[in-house]
């Protein structure tokens, strides 16, 4: 590690003192590293030096009062701690397997043939929970979200399982593996165990105590981690012996000892921002505490997978997020709409609860997944927000509920009468005509003429607006075979439409009014033809009032 | 040398060589060093905490060789610390070296 490096990860871990002390922590390293570099050692012995980073950061923070408890960026540790145990995980695996192979018997060998086959069967046994789920989630996906978007999330939700099957694939057969290749008998639970406890190799903790001056990578002592973890048991054993002969020696020795764990140990162990410093030089068992200490500076074959396996999560993890942040946006846009509703006159306080809480459930979602993302984010208190948010909406919807259910039922026509003027057409008589039919609805004019009788010159003079004339030949009344029919629709301006339905709907939220439409309503539009007298004549209703009969 | 013990007498070996003269993190890493064997990190979180209770404050110097050295002086309320902790310790490693040395004789006089 550079000075810059060390310095960078640091300012990074004491993130939470204010500035210009982190500032003053560092200035105060970067000189100790300077004054050394100024003795000749090189950067990376001067950064070794200081031994573990974490333990250092928890040092100084402790050292200003701050509870480790609360210092810790939770989704930093999450992260770091995955790739710590997957990295000890992984690499042990490979030094042990890189160890233990030279030294196999025959029968060790069938053995662990044996082992391994039994292995694949529980590794078939159990895809089949995962293909469940996997089923379950992507046909849950699928009826959820629209095509295009379903596909897209099914793919890394499919990756995603399948890289924690494999995961779990790979850490089985190791560990069937390494109990094949140890020459003790087999028990159901060293099998099932040995995966979640990651101690193939059993790194000692000296394995980057400060005294080893250069920060030992991962490859570099792959082969010789073994060897050294044997030593270091055979070195313990030991030791504990001489310490029980001691004992049944000296009993002084034993009271001195226990005189001085009285002393020293119960206050001391986590707490004293002493120790984790020293401790990596010292072999007592309070301080095997391996996870932490062990091979935090390699980048081995485990580090770069585990970091790929975090990054895809990441990906994924934004995957979900971007679709939560639209649903965010959309409710903050929905709650606008509900603060002008409310300037209209419009008091919907149900739904604006709903809508404010939707906003704190989808922020604290995209808030709690944005650490994953991106775990350097501040922590904020989420949990509150969640609440809250959870019971805003939760008031809410009763809310809701009460309110519409005061709404009364109105019949459009009585409040927007204008919206069933009658249509005014005019007709003008020309010689030629015959038989003009003329069907109204709401909207549609229907312009019929038989061609038999010679083509009409039939006048319409249209209220404003756009016309499209609709040929349509084959809903040809039967009575009338040679009929032509010509359908002019009117093509109603969109935005009319839009003004006013929402001029509707305003209204109706204003005075509590849920408006029904009444079919008849609709449909009986009066039609008032005005055409000369000569013409009016000849014009005949049909009995549905719809078709005007021109009659020569 | 045991953790324990260093851990121990690791506060007062820094009051005593604070005490002596006004002196920056560095030398008095290199000063500490000289008596107990310790990891560099773990000295400035222990300045940090002893200034922090006072035992010590601090003031800047110019340095010719690159920033501003921050020095260390001990204060009234570190001086007395430093001595009630120098007191306890040699009377305590006086006790405890006549129990180690008369330790055998002590048992036999239990017995008898």
């Amino acid at each position: 590690m550079t000075k810059k490096e060390f310095l960078d990860k640091l300012e990074h871990k004491l993130h939470l003192l204010k500035r210009d002390e982190i500032q003053d922590i560092l200035d105060e390293y970067s000189g100790y590293i300077d004054n050394k570099l100024q003795e000749g050692k090189t950067e990376d012995e001067a950064v070794a030096d200081f031994g573990n980073l974490d333990d250092l950061a928890r040092e100084i923070l402790s050292a200003y009062k701050i509870n480790e408890k609360y210092t810790r960026d939770s989704s930093r540790d999450i992260i770091d701690n995955v790739v710590d145990v997957m990295t000890q995980g992984i690499d042990s695996v490979v030094s042990y397997f890189a160890g233990h192979f030279n030294t196999l018997s025959v029968e060790a060998m069938i053995r662990l043939i044996a082992l391994v086959l039994i292995a694949l069967v529980i590794v078939g046994l159990m895809k089949i929970p995962f293909s469940l789920l996997e089923a379950l989630i992507v046909s849950l996906l699928r009826a959820i979200l629209p095509g295009f978007l379903a596909a897209a999330l099914n793919f890394f939700v499919r990756l995603a399982i399948n890289l924690i099957y494999l995961c779990l694939v790979v850490l089985l057969m190791a560990s069937f593996i390494s109990q094949g290749l140890e020459n003790k008998p087999v028990t159901l639970r060293d099998l099932f165990e040995k995966p979640l406890r990651f101690n193939f190799g059993r790194r000692h903790d000296d394995a980057c105590s400060p005294q080893s001056g250069v920060p030992q990578t991962v490859n570099s002592n792959l082969a010789k981690t073994e060897n050294e973890a044997a030593q270091q048991r055979k070195e313990e054993e030991a030791f504990a012996q001489a310490e029980t002969a001691a004992k049944t020696e000296e009993q002084i020795a034993a009271e001195i000892d226990e005189a001085f764990s009285q002393e020293f140990d119960e206050p001391r162990i986590l707490e004293d921002p002493i120790d984790p410093l020293i401790q990596p030089r010292g072999r007592y068992p309070y301080y095997n505490n391996e996870e932490k200490t062990a091979e935090k500076q390699g980048w081995g074959i485990g580090k770069i997978a585990a970091r790929l396996m975090i990054g895809i999560v990441q990906l994924i993890t934004l995957m979900i997020l971007i679709p939560l942040g639209l649903g965010e946006f959309a409710f903050c846009f929905a709650f606008g709409l509900l603060v002008f509703l409310l300037f209209q006159g419009a008091k919907l306080w149900g739904l604006m609860l709903i809508c404010l809480g939707l906003i704190g459930i989808f922020q604290t979602a995209v808030a709690a997944l944005w650490r994953i993302v991106h775990p350097a984010t501040k922590k904020r208190p989420l949990l509150i927000a969640l609440i809250i948010s959870v019971v805003i909406t939760g008031i809410g919807v009763p809310l809701t509920m009460v309110e519409f259910s005061s709404f009364k039922e109105v019949p459009i026509r009585q409040d927007f009468p204008e919206l069933f003027q009658p249509q005014i057409i005019h007709l003008m008589e020309t010689d030629d005509l015959d038989r003009v039919y003329l069907s109204f609805a709401f909207d549609e004019i229907v312009f019929r003429e038989n061609p038999k009788l010679g083509y009409g010159s039939l006048q319409l003079i249209l209220p404003p607006g756009e016309y499209e004339p609709r040929y349509n030949d084959q809903l040809n009344p039967p009575n009338y075979e040679y009929v032509k029919t010509v359908n002019i629709v009117a093509i109603h301006g969109s935005s009319d439409k839009f003004r006013t339905a929402l001029k509707i709907l305003l209204r109706g939220m204003r005075e509590g009014k849920t408006y029904t439409m009444d079919d008849d309503g609709m449909r009986s539009a009066p039609l008032i033809v005005e055409a000369s007298h000569p013409t009016l004549e000849k014009l005949a209703m049909d009995e549905n009032q719809t078709l005007l009969l021109i009659n020569r | 040398m045991n953790a324990q013990f260093k851990k121990g007498v690791l506060d007062l070996v820094v009051m005593v060589v604070v005490s002596q003269h006004d002196i920056y993190g560095y030398e008095l890493v290199k000063r500490v060093c000289e008596v107990v064997e310790v990891n560099e990190g773990t000295i400035y979180p222990l300045l940090k905490r002893m200034t922090n209770e006072k035992y010590f404050e601090t003031y800047l110097v110019e340095s010719t060789e690159g920033p501003p050295r921050k020095y260390y002086r001990i204060t009234a309320l570190g001086l007395t610390t430093m001595n009630q902790l120098k007191t306890e310790w040699l009377a305590f490693s006086k006790q405890l070296n006549l129990f180690l040395e008369g330790g055998n004789h002590d048992d036999q006089e239990g017995i008898s």
